[in-house]
């Protein structure tokens, strides 16, 4: 069945394949960003002024022509050719709104960036490409590298980031930085980064655990994950002294209170051996 | 045939076909760990961890690509390679408003929760209503390259979003894991979110366990944001997680409920925190502040004070990193507990600390080499050493 269904998915990809050969939308603006900036030195709010006081990535912040007519005879009709190559069509730029709708360029530019900095290079092009925006690579290296982080990452952030990685609108913005990747270098992972369970951790997690500072089972999904060490290493909880479970009918003893508040600590280890442990007082 | 074979064919396929019509846009990374430590007979051990994460996609189609997330690790046994898949599949977007998805996937939508392999679909109508909708198998618990027979453990699940006006959205989501033909797991969750006027974030979530025909879990939280102040509290109630075909499905437990507060404030560039939260059992409590101290430039350092059900505990951690020069970082690590059980009277410390460097080249590799060192009740001195390489590439 499962073949059958990658096979299919294959077919369908490959279908789509041969159709993809369509080239990205051509601008027929004659513009270059270097003859403004470099050669004649302008300011890019000189063209851009709204980049200043934008707050949101789906504003228009591309010249207009009047804005071109600051400097340049827009009105004269001989003029046309200067700007525009489709002169029986002439259009603006195509752009993309929805590029980053919550961006604020006025908050990037408060922190005294300059526009070169997620921008780059653009200054240096003589022709106008529909898609010169900056990737997400060039915004990782202050968010990431310098550790730039949104408002919402408050100290907790750590317990409160999966409802907004639940929410499917919220996990947009989340992939604005981060990949799937990066969930699961704590949540699957292999712990070498000691990001969520830091050195010493295996000796200090019951604290957590019982206290509920973190929920285990958000990722170790499988209580196979505790089995590994408790049994494979004979990690006996500190609590199974004496008198942890008595054998008097309708008492048992402290293990009974302790499995009333926590039954997942329980079934860490006993859920595999049950039979062995649970059932000769314990019958369904 | 196995499904790695399969696997890999079709990796080539989308490479083969990416020559044919189109150049295809490739980016990803490659790490490579080497970590070194002394193991539990005192013997020294090598252990070496190979991750690989790449997207894949046609260049004039991003939409369509294929992710994955892949590592082989090599813990002191030549006879034993472990490989793991995290991450495998094709995404398929038609247009803005649709998407597929097939492939192995690390799945975190309302109730619907865990690695999946299977095969999802999404929509987005109106531009206000998304929906998706996933069926398939868990994944092995190791990750392999496997996939679980349908009979031991398959899994259907639901997603529904709506965007109501001023930024908020209702959402509605609905899981279930099936053995054996018979349901082992069948919740249904509700989530409002939002804000309510400028600053103040609110999220209620309601989790409805079907089979135990009780509430699985509540959350309810408010987080006030203004310039230099964040405020927050929290309800949570939660059911522990016993699924339906568990022996112990046959006990009555109690949940736990729990308040947290929380409060920053930016002073300059340093922003200070506290938290408490108080968890409630039917027979016993458990508090917990932690107060911290952070700069996005030099890192944080906190206080932890625990008392109750929990156990004592009385502690402080140092994450401190500095660019020394440009591409170059120093980050330290310190933290110390001295902790007590609860039930038992012995007390504990475990000191822990982690130096090291790394080096940024060109925005595509980076090394990195740290020395970590803990002390505990079991181990006076546990010395261990990693060194990490990671190239990331884009071609």
């Amino acid at each position: 069945m499962m073949r059958k269904i990658i096979f299919l998915f294959l077919v369908v990809m490959l279908i789509f394949s041969w159709s993809a050969i369509a080239g990205k939308e051509k601008s027929e603006l004659i513009f270059s960003h270097k003859l403004h900036v470099i050669d004649n030195e302008l300011d890019c709010s000189t063209c851009h002024a709204e980049a200043e006081n934008s707050m949101k990535g789906a504003d228009n912040l591309m010249p207009s022509m009047e804005s071109c007519g600051n400097c340049h005879d827009v009105e004269s009709v001989e003029e046309c050719g200067l700007c525009h190559s489709d002169m029986d069509n002439p259009r603006n730029v195509p752009r993309v709104a929805d590029y980053f709708p919550k961006f604020s360029h006025q908050q990037h530019l408060e922190a005294e960036l300059a526009c070169s900095a997620c921008h780059t290079g653009i200054e240096k092009k003589e022709i106008v490409e529909p898609y010169l925006l900056p990737k997400v690579d060039d915004c990782q290296v202050c968010h990431t590298q310098k550790n730039v982080k949104p408002k919402s990452h408050l100290p907790n952030y750590q317990h409160t980031h999966g409802d907004d990685v639940r929410s499917a609108r919220l996990e947009q913005s989340c992939n604005l930085c981060h990949t799937t990747r990066y969930c699961q270098m704590c949540h699957e992972g292999d712990n070498l980064d000691r990001m969520t369970h830091p050195l010493n951790y295996a000796f200090t997690h019951s604290l957590d655990a019982r206290g509920r500072e973190r929920d285990c089972n958000v990722c170790h999904t499988e209580r196979s994950f505790c089995i590994e060490c408790h049994v494979q290493n004979l990690v006996m909880p500190h609590n199974h002294t004496a008198g942890w479970a008595n054998t008097i009918p309708g008492d048992g003893g402290r293990h009974a209170m302790e499995a009333r508040i926590d039954l997942e600590n329980c079934m860490n280890c006993h859920e595999q051996n049950y039979e062995l442990t649970c059932v000769k007082c314990h019958s369904k | 045939m196995k499904p790695i074979v399969i696997l890999s064919a079709f990796i080539l396929s989308i490479l083969l076909f990416g020559n044919i019509t189109a150049q295809v846009n490739i980016n990803g990374w490659l790490q490579s760990n080497l970590y070194v430590l002394e193991n539990d007979q005192e013997n020294q051990q090598w252990d070496f961890y190979q991750g690989l994460q790449f997207r894949i996609a046609p260049e004039n189609h991003s939409n369509l690509y294929l992710n994955t997330f892949m590592r082989l690790a090599y813990r002191g046994d030549p006879a034993e390679w472990q490989e793991k898949a995290y991450n495998l599949y094709a995404n398929w977007g038609i247009g803005k408003n649709y998407r597929v998805r097939i492939g192995r996937m690390f799945y975190y939508k309302g109730v619907i929760n865990g690695t999946i392999d299977a095969g999802e679909i999404a929509a987005t109508f109106w531009g206000k209503l998304q929906l998706h909708a996933v069926i398939g198998t868990e994944s092995p618990f190791d990750r392999k390259f496997k996939i679980k027979n349908w009979d031991n453990g398959n899994v259907l699940g639901g997603y529904l979003s709506y965007r109501l006006p001023w930024n908020n959205s209702i959402n509605v989501s609905y899981f279930q894991k099936e053995r054996f033909s018979e349901l082992y797991w069948q919740v249904i969750g509700s989530s409002l979110q939002g804000y309510l006027g400028k600053y103040l974030n609110y999220y209620l979530r309601y989790d409805h366990n079907v089979l135990s025909e009780q509430y699985q879990a509540m959350r309810y939280r408010l987080i006030f944001n203004k310039e230099k102040w964040s405020l927050g509290a929290e309800y949570n109630a939660q059911q522990p997680r016993i699924y339906e075909d568990s022996y112990f499905a046959i006990f009555e437990v109690d949940a736990y409920r729990q308040i947290r507060a929380i409060g920053t404030y930016w002073v300059g560039k340093v922003e200070l925190g506290l938290q408490y939260l108080y968890t409630m059992y039917d027979e016993d409590n458990d508090n917990r502040i932690i107060a911290s101290l952070g700069t996005r430039r030099y890192g944080s350092f906190g206080i932890v004070y625990q008392t109750g059900y929990g156990g004592e505990n009385v502690g402080y951690y140092a994450d401190l990193r500095y660019e020394f020069i440009s591409n170059w970082t120093a980050h330290f690590y310190n933290s110390y507990y001295k902790f007590e059980r609860a039930l038992t009277s012995i007390s504990q410390d475990a000191v822990a600390f982690r130096a090291g460097l790394g080096y940024r080249w060109t925005n595509r590799f980076i090394l990195e080499g740290e020395v970590q060192q803990s002390s505990n009740s079991y181990y006076s001195n546990d010395f261990r050493g990693l060194m990490r390489l990671t190239y990331l590439f884009q071609l």
